[in-house]
Protein backbone atom coordinates (compact mmCIF):
# COMPACT_ATOMS: atom_id res chain seq x y z
CA UNK A 1 0.00 0.00 0.00
CA UNK A 2 1.17 3.36 -0.81
CA UNK A 3 2.57 5.46 2.30
CA UNK A 4 0.21 8.30 0.99
CA UNK A 5 -2.83 6.35 0.83
CA UNK A 6 -5.29 7.34 3.22
CA UNK A 7 -7.28 4.77 5.15
CA UNK A 8 -10.68 7.00 4.84
CA UNK A 9 -13.77 3.81 4.81
CA UNK A 10 -15.21 4.51 0.99
CA UNK A 11 -19.16 4.97 0.58
CA UNK A 12 -20.12 1.69 0.67
CA UNK A 13 -18.31 1.44 4.01
CA UNK A 14 -20.08 4.10 5.39
CA UNK A 15 -23.21 3.25 4.24
CA UNK A 16 -22.97 -0.04 6.48
CA UNK A 17 -21.47 1.97 9.76
CA UNK A 18 -24.28 3.82 9.08
CA UNK A 19 -26.65 0.84 9.01
CA UNK A 20 -25.13 -0.10 12.04
CA UNK A 21 -25.83 2.74 14.02
CA UNK A 22 -22.64 4.82 13.39
CA UNK A 23 -23.92 8.50 14.13
CA UNK A 24 -21.17 10.31 11.97
CA UNK A 25 -21.24 8.11 9.18
CA UNK A 26 -24.63 9.86 7.48
CA UNK A 27 -22.21 13.38 8.02
CA UNK A 28 -19.33 12.46 6.18
CA UNK A 29 -21.75 10.51 3.26
CA UNK A 30 -23.71 14.05 3.12
CA UNK A 31 -20.55 15.74 2.76
CA UNK A 32 -19.43 13.62 -0.20
CA UNK A 33 -22.96 13.13 -1.88
CA UNK A 34 -24.78 16.08 -1.59
CA UNK A 35 -22.30 18.55 -3.21
CA UNK A 36 -22.17 16.56 -6.36
CA UNK A 37 -25.72 15.49 -6.71
CA UNK A 38 -26.88 19.33 -5.77
CA UNK A 39 -24.99 20.96 -9.29
CA UNK A 40 -26.41 18.01 -11.44
CA UNK A 41 -30.39 18.13 -9.58
CA UNK A 42 -30.25 22.27 -10.59
CA UNK A 43 -28.88 22.36 -13.70
CA UNK A 44 -31.34 19.54 -14.23
CA UNK A 45 -34.39 21.69 -12.86
CA UNK A 46 -33.19 24.94 -13.05
CA UNK A 47 -34.58 25.81 -9.34
CA UNK A 48 -32.30 25.95 -6.77
CA UNK A 49 -34.75 25.23 -3.94
CA UNK A 50 -36.16 22.49 -6.01
CA UNK A 51 -33.02 20.90 -6.54
CA UNK A 52 -32.09 20.53 -2.92
CA UNK A 53 -35.76 19.03 -2.08
CA UNK A 54 -34.62 16.80 -4.73
CA UNK A 55 -31.35 15.86 -3.21
CA UNK A 56 -32.98 15.58 0.24
CA UNK A 57 -34.95 13.10 -0.77
CA UNK A 58 -32.60 11.20 -2.71
CA UNK A 59 -30.70 10.76 0.29
CA UNK A 60 -33.55 9.54 2.11
CA UNK A 61 -34.14 7.20 -0.07
CA UNK A 62 -30.22 6.03 0.23
CA UNK A 63 -30.80 5.97 4.64
CA UNK A 64 -33.66 4.19 3.87
CA UNK A 65 -31.73 1.63 1.59
CA UNK A 66 -28.81 1.21 3.93
CA UNK A 67 -30.02 -1.73 6.24
CA UNK A 68 -30.38 -4.21 2.89
CA UNK A 69 -27.26 -2.51 1.02
CA UNK A 70 -26.29 -5.70 -0.96
CA UNK A 71 -22.52 -4.97 -1.04
CA UNK A 72 -20.89 -4.75 -5.01
CA UNK A 73 -24.17 -4.53 -6.56
CA UNK A 74 -23.32 -0.31 -6.89
CA UNK A 75 -21.86 2.33 -5.93
CA UNK A 76 -23.74 4.47 -3.32
CA UNK A 77 -22.70 7.73 -5.62
CA UNK A 78 -23.97 5.72 -8.66
CA UNK A 79 -27.21 4.38 -6.82
CA UNK A 80 -28.33 7.74 -5.38
CA UNK A 81 -27.65 9.86 -8.38
CA UNK A 82 -29.87 7.24 -10.19
CA UNK A 83 -32.20 8.13 -7.81
CA UNK A 84 -31.95 11.94 -8.28
CA UNK A 85 -32.04 11.31 -12.16
CA UNK A 86 -35.33 10.15 -11.87
CA UNK A 87 -36.82 12.56 -9.07
CA UNK A 88 -35.52 15.25 -11.44
CA UNK A 89 -37.19 13.44 -14.34
CA UNK A 90 -40.58 13.07 -11.94
CA UNK A 91 -40.62 17.19 -11.54
CA UNK A 92 -40.00 17.97 -15.15
CA UNK A 93 -42.90 15.77 -16.29
CA UNK A 94 -45.36 17.30 -13.65
CA UNK A 95 -43.88 21.09 -15.12
CA UNK A 96 -44.47 20.09 -18.56
CA UNK A 97 -46.74 22.96 -20.75
CA UNK A 98 -44.82 24.87 -18.46
CA UNK A 99 -43.42 26.99 -21.21
CA UNK A 100 -38.96 27.89 -20.69
CA UNK A 101 -40.20 31.19 -20.71
CA UNK A 102 -42.30 30.67 -17.36
CA UNK A 103 -39.67 29.22 -15.48
CA UNK A 104 -37.34 31.39 -13.73
CA UNK A 105 -33.73 32.97 -14.38
CA UNK A 106 -31.53 32.07 -12.04
CA UNK A 107 -30.86 35.28 -9.66
CA UNK A 108 -28.18 37.43 -10.63
CA UNK A 109 -27.73 40.63 -8.27
CA UNK A 110 -24.26 40.40 -7.47
CA UNK A 111 -22.33 43.72 -8.44
CA UNK A 112 -19.31 42.74 -10.90
CA UNK A 113 -17.13 43.96 -13.50
CA UNK A 114 -18.71 43.19 -17.00
CA UNK A 115 -16.69 39.68 -17.55
CA UNK A 116 -18.56 38.42 -14.33
CA UNK A 117 -21.44 39.42 -16.24
CA UNK A 118 -20.53 38.01 -19.73
CA UNK A 119 -19.94 35.00 -17.77
CA UNK A 120 -23.33 34.46 -15.98
CA UNK A 121 -24.73 35.50 -19.43
CA UNK A 122 -23.12 32.44 -21.24
CA UNK A 123 -23.94 30.05 -17.98
CA UNK A 124 -27.28 30.90 -18.66
CA UNK A 125 -27.28 30.57 -21.88
CA UNK A 126 -25.84 26.96 -21.32
CA UNK A 127 -28.80 26.12 -19.23
CA UNK A 128 -30.86 27.26 -21.45
CA UNK A 129 -29.26 25.39 -24.66
CA UNK A 130 -29.40 22.30 -22.03
CA UNK A 131 -32.88 22.70 -21.63
CA UNK A 132 -33.70 22.67 -25.55
CA UNK A 133 -32.12 18.93 -25.14
CA UNK A 134 -34.41 16.03 -25.03
CA UNK A 135 -34.14 14.85 -21.23
CA UNK A 136 -32.21 12.19 -21.83
CA UNK A 137 -29.14 13.95 -23.65
CA UNK A 138 -29.41 16.32 -20.99
CA UNK A 139 -28.56 14.34 -18.39
CA UNK A 140 -25.78 12.66 -20.39
CA UNK A 141 -24.21 16.05 -20.69
CA UNK A 142 -24.29 16.65 -17.62
CA UNK A 143 -23.02 13.82 -16.06
CA UNK A 144 -20.45 13.59 -18.81
CA UNK A 145 -19.16 16.98 -19.16
CA UNK A 146 -19.90 18.91 -16.08
CA UNK A 147 -20.07 16.40 -13.58
CA UNK A 148 -17.30 14.58 -15.14
CA UNK A 149 -18.61 10.96 -14.57
CA UNK A 150 -17.05 8.55 -16.81
CA UNK A 151 -19.40 6.50 -19.50
CA UNK A 152 -19.87 3.09 -17.43
CA UNK A 153 -21.14 5.74 -14.61
CA UNK A 154 -23.51 6.96 -16.32
CA UNK A 155 -24.62 3.92 -18.35
CA UNK A 156 -25.25 2.57 -14.74
CA UNK A 157 -27.23 5.77 -13.47
CA UNK A 158 -29.22 5.75 -16.76
CA UNK A 159 -29.08 1.98 -17.09
CA UNK A 160 -28.22 2.00 -20.75
CA UNK A 161 -24.93 0.92 -22.59
CA UNK A 162 -21.66 2.62 -22.55
CA UNK A 163 -22.19 3.07 -26.35
CA UNK A 164 -25.50 4.37 -25.69
CA UNK A 165 -24.15 7.18 -23.44
CA UNK A 166 -21.39 8.20 -25.95
CA UNK A 167 -24.43 7.85 -28.71
CA UNK A 168 -26.39 10.09 -26.22
CA UNK A 169 -23.55 12.98 -25.22
CA UNK A 170 -22.11 12.86 -28.90
CA UNK A 171 -26.24 14.34 -30.39
CA UNK A 172 -25.99 16.50 -26.82
CA UNK A 173 -23.15 18.00 -27.45
CA UNK A 174 -24.14 18.48 -31.24
CA UNK A 175 -27.33 19.79 -30.06
CA UNK A 176 -25.55 22.49 -27.86
CA UNK A 177 -23.62 23.42 -29.97
CA UNK A 178 -26.46 24.21 -32.39
CA UNK A 179 -28.38 26.07 -29.87
CA UNK A 180 -25.59 28.24 -28.89
CA UNK A 181 -24.70 28.92 -32.97
CA UNK A 182 -26.88 31.72 -32.52
CA UNK A 183 -25.16 33.33 -29.61
CA UNK A 184 -21.47 33.03 -30.44
CA UNK A 185 -20.81 37.01 -30.86
CA UNK A 186 -22.99 37.91 -28.12
CA UNK A 187 -21.82 35.69 -25.30
CA UNK A 188 -18.10 35.87 -26.84
CA UNK A 189 -17.85 32.38 -27.61
CA UNK B 1 -5.33 31.14 -33.73
CA UNK B 2 -8.42 33.55 -33.22
CA UNK B 3 -11.32 32.50 -30.98
CA UNK B 4 -13.79 32.17 -34.51
CA UNK B 5 -11.35 29.47 -35.49
CA UNK B 6 -11.64 27.20 -32.61
CA UNK B 7 -14.28 24.70 -33.10
CA UNK B 8 -17.45 24.08 -31.51
CA UNK B 9 -15.92 21.17 -29.21
CA UNK B 10 -13.70 23.33 -27.49
CA UNK B 11 -16.06 26.01 -27.02
CA UNK B 12 -18.62 23.93 -25.28
CA UNK B 13 -15.60 21.82 -23.42
CA UNK B 14 -14.55 25.88 -22.39
CA UNK B 15 -18.03 26.19 -21.33
CA UNK B 16 -18.53 23.22 -19.57
CA UNK B 17 -15.49 24.09 -17.46
CA UNK B 18 -17.46 27.66 -16.17
CA UNK B 19 -20.29 25.46 -15.57
CA UNK B 20 -17.96 23.40 -13.33
CA UNK B 21 -16.41 25.69 -11.62
CA UNK B 22 -19.65 27.71 -10.92
CA UNK B 23 -21.63 25.22 -9.12
CA UNK B 24 -23.61 25.78 -6.37
CA UNK B 25 -22.69 25.18 -2.97
CA UNK B 26 -24.84 22.74 -0.16
CA UNK B 27 -26.06 25.05 2.54
CA UNK B 28 -25.59 24.28 5.98
CA UNK B 29 -29.47 23.92 6.10
CA UNK B 30 -29.93 21.48 3.67
CA UNK B 31 -26.72 19.29 4.94
CA UNK B 32 -28.73 19.43 8.36
CA UNK B 33 -32.05 18.97 7.07
CA UNK B 34 -30.56 15.72 5.58
CA UNK B 35 -28.89 14.63 8.47
CA UNK B 36 -31.76 15.11 10.43
CA UNK B 37 -33.63 12.84 7.94
CA UNK B 38 -31.05 10.32 8.37
CA UNK B 39 -31.40 10.31 12.16
CA UNK B 40 -34.76 9.35 12.04
CA UNK B 41 -34.66 6.57 9.89
CA UNK B 42 -31.45 5.09 11.25
CA UNK B 43 -31.70 1.59 12.53
CA UNK B 44 -30.98 0.72 16.49
CA UNK B 45 -27.47 -0.15 17.21
CA UNK B 46 -26.81 -3.68 16.76
CA UNK B 47 -26.10 -5.20 20.25
CA UNK B 48 -25.40 -8.76 20.05
CA UNK B 49 -26.07 -10.30 23.09
CA UNK B 50 -23.65 -12.71 24.92
CA UNK B 51 -25.30 -16.07 25.79
CA UNK B 52 -24.79 -17.52 29.52
CA UNK B 53 -22.03 -19.18 29.94
CA UNK B 54 -21.79 -22.27 32.04
CA UNK B 55 -19.09 -23.44 34.37
CA UNK B 56 -17.65 -25.31 32.38
CA UNK B 57 -17.45 -22.78 29.00
CA UNK B 58 -15.78 -20.35 31.85
CA UNK B 59 -13.10 -22.88 33.03
CA UNK B 60 -12.46 -23.11 29.40
CA UNK B 61 -12.13 -19.50 28.39
CA UNK B 62 -9.77 -19.14 31.87
CA UNK B 63 -7.59 -21.57 30.45
CA UNK B 64 -7.04 -19.92 26.99
CA UNK B 65 -9.80 -21.63 24.85
CA UNK B 66 -9.67 -24.82 23.18
CA UNK B 67 -6.02 -24.84 22.05
CA UNK B 68 -4.44 -24.06 25.21
CA UNK B 69 -6.74 -27.32 26.64
CA UNK B 70 -5.52 -29.23 23.91
CA UNK B 71 -2.08 -28.70 24.66
CA UNK B 72 -3.07 -29.77 28.27
CA UNK B 73 -4.40 -32.87 27.43
CA UNK B 74 -1.66 -33.73 24.80
CA UNK B 75 0.97 -33.21 27.80
CA UNK B 76 -0.76 -35.07 30.54
CA UNK B 77 -1.57 -37.97 28.01
CA UNK B 78 2.29 -37.80 27.11
CA UNK B 79 3.07 -37.80 30.79
CA UNK B 80 0.87 -40.65 31.59
CA UNK B 81 2.45 -42.89 28.72
CA UNK B 82 5.80 -42.11 29.98
CA UNK B 83 4.68 -43.55 33.87
CA UNK B 84 3.34 -46.63 32.47
CA UNK B 85 5.13 -47.72 29.66
CA UNK B 86 8.56 -46.79 30.84
CA UNK B 87 10.30 -46.23 27.06
CA UNK B 88 13.82 -47.55 26.85
CA UNK B 89 15.26 -44.56 26.23
CA UNK B 90 14.31 -42.99 29.61
CA UNK B 91 16.00 -45.95 31.30
CA UNK B 92 19.39 -44.63 31.04
CA UNK B 93 18.61 -41.64 32.47
CA UNK B 94 16.65 -43.13 35.33
CA UNK B 95 19.78 -45.02 36.34
CA UNK B 96 22.03 -42.01 35.79
CA UNK B 97 19.65 -40.39 38.22
CA UNK B 98 19.34 -43.18 40.94
CA UNK B 99 22.66 -45.46 40.54
CA UNK B 100 24.63 -44.96 44.11
CA UNK B 101 27.73 -44.94 42.89
CA UNK B 102 27.04 -41.43 41.48
CA UNK B 103 29.46 -38.52 43.31
CA UNK B 104 28.41 -35.13 43.06
CA UNK B 105 31.57 -32.31 43.25
CA UNK B 106 30.89 -29.28 45.01
CA UNK B 107 33.01 -26.39 43.52
CA UNK B 108 31.21 -23.57 45.59
CA UNK B 109 33.21 -22.38 49.25
CA UNK B 110 31.54 -23.98 52.07
CA UNK B 111 29.61 -21.59 54.43
CA UNK B 112 32.53 -22.28 57.26
CA UNK B 113 34.84 -19.89 55.25
CA UNK B 114 32.96 -16.85 57.01
CA UNK B 115 33.84 -18.16 60.47
CA UNK B 116 37.36 -19.28 59.99
CA UNK B 117 39.80 -16.63 61.28
CA UNK B 118 42.42 -15.79 59.82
Amino acid sequence: MAFDQTLEPDDEALLVLYANGDRHAAAELTSRLAPRLLPFCNRMLRDLAEAEDVVQEAMLRLWKIAPDWKSGQAKPSTWVFKVASNLCTDRLRKRRGVGLDEIAEPEDDRPGAEAQLLQTERLSALDVALQTLPERQRQAVILRHIEGMTNPEIGEILEISVEAVESLTARGKRGLAAALQGRKEELGL
Amino acid sequence: MTKRDESPELELDALFAEAKAARPVVDERLTVRIIEDAAVVQPAPVVVARPSQGPLARLLELLGGWPAVGGLVTAAATGIYIGFAQPSLLTGVEEAVTDPSFTTSSFLPGDDMFFEEG
